[in-house]
């Protein structure tokens, strides 16, 4: 898999690292995708994610109540997002600790579905940030070319794995 | 052998994201702000008294999916049912409602010493400064102060 990890600038802060990825070919995050394809449709909901990622980033850093853990394979980190009670949006992210997260992206849950597996669009996203946890897992834990700063706060390495003479 | 790159994230904003941000009604985001200081410190205090959510339902007779929801985030409490957390866990509804950026903000101490016998408790309540509180006000045995300092002051 080929891509770059970045860092969301509007909510990363001291609390936590909030990073999302840009898949190799594209020129916007899964996040912003996620993003242009809700907000028009989910305008309430948009702003209180936004909100609460924006307190997530620089407040109180992610607590285990904000989120529905073991939503990937086991061990992968991959959650989701609650918002609004009553809210259908569901957001992906891979969760390293409290302490930083990676944000894919994720969609509108509909009421006749049990599960997000059984909505074909969102089990795209879902399945897509799955590969991406055991990718990244995969990396980190190799310590060959992604690696956790001293202060376990931020990813460092080959954050763009394309580009650089490699080719995964 | 080759070094191992250590450089860091782009950081990265989009126009989609600053327009959304900038379009979320101020009350709208101190809401939501609110909201989740709150389960933040529940969370927090409930950890300090060394209880569970299991737990905490039982000492305030409600359903374990009821704290749940509190620690979600996305609760909007009622000033009663802040009473009643607030009384159980031994803190304020004050306390309750402090973002870790105010609490940070008041002295780096949990207990102050008032006199040689009299501690108080002072988590996180902003308006309680000390220096600025008469002496018998953090007392926890009036009719010895009043009793001596009344005789003192006569």
């Amino acid at each position: 898999m080929q891509y770059e990890i970045v860092e969301l600038l509007s909510f990363s802060g001291e609390r936590c690292t909030i990073y999302s990825i840009i898949l190799k070919g594209r020129s916007e995050t899964l996040f912003d995708s996620f993003l242009r394809k809700n907000w028009g449709q989910y305008p309430e909901e948009m702003n209180d994610l936004l909100s609460r990622l924006h307190q997530i980033g620089h407040d109180d850093g992610l607590r285990e109540g904000y989120y529905e853990p073991n939503e990937g394979k086991p061990g992968d980190g991959v959650c989701v997002l609650k918002n609004k009670p009553g809210g259908r949006l569901r957001l992906f992210f891979i969760r390293y600790g409290n302490d930083v997260i990676i944000i894919g992206g994720g969609g509108y849950k509909p009421k006749e579905v049990r599960s997000w597996q059984d909505d074909p669009k969102l089990r795209e996203q879902g399945d897509l940030i799955i590969l991406l946890a055991e990718h990244i897992g995969r990396r980190i834990q190799k310590k060959d070319d992604l690696r956790w700063s001293n202060d376990l706060t931020h990813l460092q390495g080959d954050l763009k794995n394309y580009d650089n003479g490699k080719d995964e | 052998m080759t070094m191992a790159k250590m450089n860091r994230a782009r950081k990265y904003t989009s126009s989609i994201i600053e327009e959304i941000l900038k379009s979320i009604p101020p009350l709208e985001k101190e809401r939501t702000k609110y909201r989740m200081t709150i389960a933040a410190r529940i969370d927090d205090y409930m950890r300090e008294a060394g209880i569970n959510k299991t737990e905490l339902a039982r000492r305030l007779s409600k359903n374990p999916s009821e704290i749940t929801k509190w620690l979600s985030g996305t609760h909007n409490f009622t000033i009663d049912t802040l009473t009643e957390i607030a009384f159980e866990l031994k803190v304020s509804i004050a306390d309750l409602c402090m973002s870790k950026k105010e609490m940070t903000k008041k002295p780096d101490v949990t207990f102050i010493q008032i006199t040689d016998t009299v501690s108080v408790k002072n988590p996180t309540t902003p308006w309680f400064d000390p220096a600025t509180m008469p002496s018998y006000a953090m007392t926890k045995e009036p009719e010895i102060l009043y009793g001596k300092q009344k005789e003192n002051y006569a």
